[in-house]
């Protein structure tokens, strides 16, 4: 058994071994008194509190060592002699057994086992609800919300943070904003001047009244908005009325990639490699890209901004929990397998939350998969300050007309719509179409052979 | 001291007198063990053993009723087991482990365990002495006949609150009795140095309208008799009592005072000539009971005890979501919605 | 409906309770044959009688401590202390005993008590009688803290207070005994933890409490009938459990918050929910959260020197005029 330095004093950390009354080797018996100790306040006899023999000392007279360390070790008869820290083995007996005695009950007799103790009854009344999110250490709940991030530093007026907020929701040019106060003198912007700011703009608010009254008789249920979903609608919210629009679709023959499906099935048949329609969806927007330029592009009032680089943002749904799209950086550089497995790779790290800080940006072609869902079209909604979108829906099989040297005919072919929308400020339909029948025919026609 | 007595004229059974012995036994064995316990580290925080002490616990609690109510202090280890409280649930709660009679949550100085009556251990000098007034005002009001004891040191005499409910308890009648264990000292301090009278309780209780009691709190037999009348007079109604049994504490204070304030040699003269243990034991024998019997009582005392030192050893420690529960009624914390 | 003075509601509810529960009774100074010293306990003695309606002596720590052991063993006993000051003579029982008791004990003992007292001042009694320590009350974990503002929420969160399992300290204020106000008619029974908007503006919210309260109203409607400012006015009638929801609602419609606080200045109740706001609902905030507070010193007992102490309808008129221009 190891003999510990005890915690005299309840503030006390260490005691010193002021004098051993035994030696080691000696036969200890419990009860005697084993050595002596100082602590800052007090000085104490300490006892044995088993038999044995006093096999080591580790702290001698004079030495001071902090409270719970060994000081020394005795071995009682047939005792194993204890490894610095493992504590005594000691089994249970059954703890049920019933004491008896030779005379008749005795007030405490037949101890019950006390393990698995319950509070006594609680009376539920619940008379506080506290929020669900109400712990521990969590006693308040600060906003995760950061509309610090929206500051410029060049800015040198100050804002409330009720102002920063919706500065932050309206999107406000926070330049023009400053310009326009400085030359108004004011140099603190609350809700009401950031208010008049905004109306004079005259920006349309596409924002729904959210103070608008609700019959919540006819809508007892709320969902409340996570904050991915949050940040989507107010993209979405000023993409709508700020980007005029347009839509166009094409269809599109995938019979041909399966031949060359197929092909890479056996070729990789080891490694169980399945190339999805999607990554040859992705590869061919990449190689249409560069007959088309302007739709890899970015709007600001004058001009269009082109890329230098094709970034294929692919939209990817959480579970119905919100949308996000990460970014595939240089698309273009990638052949076809590569892209399929990064692409995958991407979606999946999306859906697990392991997205790497750098992937959420720098999009510059948004490309939007539909097709688990087996809807025919979508019409996307362009994402700023990109200027185009594409849809990839459902692929069904469906009759078509061939048409070769021997007439026409009927045959069964794999078809999807392909759609997108586009900015049309940055181009016209035109320009849009044939970027899309380019697509098509790279789908359709390309030699996908040469990629594998 | 009461005149020798024999079998014969004996008031108190033998079945009585065995379960006086046991109890006593039990609570040295269990406070011995608390202290080696605390020795190796396993108790950890302050602890105020009552080894020496035993006599009035047992006394108390072997002639209560089993709906009767007890408070007592910090020192209150010796009350929460003679009352029936198991000692797992004691030593657990020393140890800080789950199957603690509070799962932890009280520690030492604040054993409670209401289903055998014991109302609380209390900390604060003097504040438990107006709950057994209350008690007792709700046994009045009620129709209950259940009496409250309330047990104290003789340093508690000096306080407010002392007064306070010696007044109300009197004035109003209650069913409460109030116990005064004088150990001659106020933690550190002789109590005669610090008290305007001589005997801190039992000089105080004219001053109320009560008899001014004075026992031999080693006795547990005298400890025994007094209670009794004391409850049977509660219970007939007629008011409270104030009884002082004069003891000795055989520890320290608390765990860090080794006693060095005592004068020499008067620790060894309590514990040769006046242990209450070894002299229960004796008249056990005077009585003509068995070696055989009360070494049987004793086996059996060691062998709870160190069953309970195993599973109370064994025992987790509380798990961390039981620290906020049990603020308020509704077993919860929450201050806000 | 019936009129109640804020002094009769409290005989009113003490009474439906008693009425109701047998195990209800009633102890304090001068409470009994006097009917209380503010007369708020009037009646009671010759309704229910000396065995449940109790005068004791001058022994605050008794008080409170039999009310525990009463609460303890399966009474519901409701406890004067005759001015909140002098809760300090037996704060024990409140910070050390009744409110660690039950976790202590793990859940086994339980302390269903009301510790009923005169709160606040401007009433000329002087320093040690007219303080609001409402505010020491709520730093205690374990406890309820009400206190309320008119004759109907003094009836109903009296009940509402007997009738809850925790121990609760129930602050009347002195200035307020006198005031009348439409008491529902029959059982009357509110819910602790709820704060009411009394006053529904758009421009500022402000929150008080008990006296504070009508003062906050009329201050706001100088407000709007001089300036047009429109200010929302927050009874909170419960320090703990605190309704944040109440508050949250109305600081993040207005985006200002003013509070209104009887307690001497350091860690008065308003700190409190001003750090919360400034926490929470940070971003809804469009200007400082300020606080309107008796200064930190004794009250003094000259009529003209403890009306200026405490906030005056002016005085919160002013600042808050002041602080939203």
């Amino acid at each position: 058994m190891n003999i510990l330095m005890p915690q005299l004093g309840e503030t006390v950390a260490e005691g010193t071994v002021s004098k051993w009354h035994k030696n080691i080797g000696d036969d200890i018996k419990s009860g005697e008194i084993l050595f002596e100790i100082e602590t800052d306040k007090t000085s104490m006899e300490i006892p044995a509190t088993t038999d044995g023999k006093l096999t080591k000392i580790l702290v001698n007279e004079g030495e001071t060592t902090s409270v719970g360390s060994i000081v020394a070790v005795i071995i009682g008869e047939g005792e194993q002699p204890p490894e610095d820290d493992i504590k005594e083995d000691t089994t249970s007996e059954n703890i049920n057994k019933s004491i008896e005695s030779s005379q008749s009950d005795l007030p405490i007799k037949n101890e019950e086992s006390f393990t698995s103790k319950k509070t006594s009854n609680l009376e539920i009344v619940i008379d506080t609800d506290a929020p669900e999110w109400f712990s521990f250490l969590n006693e308040v709940q600060t906003p995760d919300d950061n509309y610090e991030a929206f500051s410029s530093k060049n800015i040198d007026i100050k804002f409330t943070p009720l102002a920063k907020r919706l500065a932050n929701n309206e999107r406000v040019d926070l330049i023009k904003l400053a310009d326009y106060f400085k030359k108004n003198n004011a140099r603190k912007v609350n809700r009401k001047l950031l208010e008049d700011y905004i109306s004079s703009l005259s920006v349309t608010k596409a924002r729904s009244n959210i103070s608008g009254k609700i019959d919540h008789v006819l809508y007892p249920e709320k969902v409340a908005l996570n904050r991915i979903r949050r940040t989507t609608g107010q993209r979405l919210s000023e993409s709508w009325p700020q980007v005029p629009q347009a839509f166009q679709a094409v269809e599109v023959n995938f019979s041909n990639l399966d031949k060359t499906r197929n092909e890479l099935k056996q070729k990789y048949s080891d490694r169980d490699l399945k190339v999805s329609y999607l990554s040859f969806v992705a590869r061919a927007i990449s190689l249409a890209i560069k007959e088309y330029p302007l739709v890899n592009s970015c709007f600001s009032e004058k001009e269009l901004h082109i890329a230098s680089e094709v970034n294929l943002a692919i939209a990817v749904d959480l579970n119905y929990n919100g949308l996000i799209v990460p970014v595939l950086k240089n698309s273009d550089k990638m052949k076809l397998l590569d892209l399929n497995e990064n692409l995958n790779d991407l979606v999946q790290r999306a859906q697990n939350n392991k997205l790497k800080q750098e992937e959420y940006f720098g999009g510059t072609y948004t490309l939007s998969n539909n097709g688990s869902m087996g809807t025919y079209m979508t019409a996307p909604i362009v994402n700023p300050p990109q200027v185009a979108i594409m849809s990839f829906d459902g692929i069904q099989k469906r009759p078509v007309i061939i048409e070769d040297s021997a007439g026409d005919t009927i045959g069964i072919r794999k078809i999807g719509v392909l759609g997108q929308s586009f900015d049309h400020r940055a181009f016209d339909g035109a320009y849009a179409a044939s970027f899309l029948k380019e697509v098509k025919s790279i789908i359709e026609e390309f030699n996908w052979n040469s990629e594998i | 001291m009461a005149k020798k007595q024999t079998l014969k004229n004996d008031d108190i059974n033998e079945k009585k007198r065995l379960e006086l012995y046991n109890t006593q036994y039990l609570i040295r064995f269990a406070e011995q063990r608390a202290y080696d316990l605390f020795l190796e580290n396993l108790v950890k925080g302050t602890s105020h053993l009552s080894l020496g002490q035993e006599a009035i616990a047992s006394g108390f609690a072997n002639a209560m009723q089993k709906n009767d109510k007890s408070f007592c202090t910090y020192r209150g280890h010796a009350h929460t087991l003679a009352r029936g409280a198991s000692v797992v649930g004691v030593l657990g709660e020393l140890m800080q482990r789950d199957c603690g009679l509070m799962r932890g949550k009280g520690g030492s100085m604040h054993l409670t365990d209401t289903s055998k009556g014991v109302m609380g251990s209390y900390a604060i000098i003097g504040a438990h002495l107006p709950m057994a007034v209350g008690s007792a005002w709700r046994a009045q009001y009620l129709g209950h006949d259940d009496v409250a004891t309330v047990f104290f040191g003789d340093g508690t005499t000096n306080i407010g609150a002392f007064h306070e409910a010696l007044n109300y308890a009197v004035v109003y009648k209650l069913p409460v009795v109030f116990v005064c264990e004088n150990n001659n000292y106020m933690e550190y301090t002789p109590i005669e140095s610090i008290t305007a009278v001589k005997n801190p309780a039992a000089d105080r209780a004219s001053a109320y309208g009560l008899e001014s009691i004075i026992i031999d709190g080693n006795d547990a037999d005298e400890v025994y008799r007094t209670a009794q009348k004391a409850y049977a007079k509660a219970r007939a109604g007629d008011g409270p009592s104030l009884i002082e049994c004069k003891t000795y504490r055989q520890s320290g204070h608390s765990r860090a005072d080794p006693g060095s304030y005592r004068p020499k040699g008067e620790l060894e003269h309590w514990k040769k000539n006046n242990d209450p243990i070894t002299r229960y034991r004796e008249r056990l024998i005077e009585f003509g009971i068995k070696q055989n019997v009360i070494d049987d009582i004793e086996n059996n005392v060691k062998e709870l005890v160190d069953q309970a030192t195993e599973e109370a050893k064994n025992s987790p420690v509380p798990p961390e979501d039981i620290l906020t529960t049990n603020v308020y009624a509704n077993g919860g914390w929450a201050w806000r919605n | 409906m019936a009129q109640l003075t804020y002094r009769e509601a409290v005989a009113a509810a003490i009474a439906q309770e008693m009425e109701r529960d047998e195990t209800v009774a009633f102890i304090g100074e001068d409470v009994a044959k006097a009917g209380g010293v503010f007369k708020a306990t009037v009646g009671l003695f010759d309704k229910f009688g000396p065995k449940r309606v109790i005068d004791t002596p001058i022994s605050e720590q008794a008080i409170l401590g039999a009310a525990m052991g009463a609460a303890m063993t399966g009474m519901r006993p409701i406890a004067e202390i005759m001015f909140s000051d002098f809760l300090a003579v037996c704060w024990d029982f409140v910070a050390n005993e009744m409110s660690k008791s039950r976790y202590m004990s793990d859940g086994q003992l339980k302390c269903p008590l009301v510790v009923r007292t005169g709160n606040g001042g401007g009433s000329r009694f002087g320093a040690q009688h007219s303080q609001s320590i409402e505010n020491w009350a709520m730093a205690i974990p374990g406890i309820k803290v009400v206190a309320p503002s008119t004759p109907a929420d003094v009836k109903g969160l009296l009940a509402a207070s007997i009738r809850d399992n925790d121990p609760v300290i129930f602050f009347e204020h002195k200035s307020l005994y006198a005031i009348k106000g439409e008491v529902p008619d029959g059982e009357h029974v509110d819910t602790l933890g709820t704060a009411k908007v009394v006053r529904e503006g758009k421009d500022a919210t402000i929150i008080a409490l008990a006296l504070m309260v009508p003062r906050a109203v009329a201050a706001a409607d100088k407000l709007m009938q001089e300036h047009g400012i429109d200010v929302e006015v927050v009874d909170l009638r419960t320090l703990v459990p605190l309704d944040m929801k109440t508050i949250s609602k109305s600081v993040s419609k207005t985006g200002r918050l003013f509070t209104v606080e009887e307690n001497p200045r350091l860690c008065g109740w308003g700190a409190e929910i001003v750090s919360i706001v400034v926490d929470e609902l940070f971003w809804d905030l469009d200007g400082p959260a300020v606080r309107i507070t008796t200064p930190h010193i004794p009250l003094p007992a000259a009529d003209n020197l403890e009306d200026i102490a405490i906030p005056s309808v002016d005085r919160i008129y002013n600042k808050i005029l002041d602080v939203l221009k």
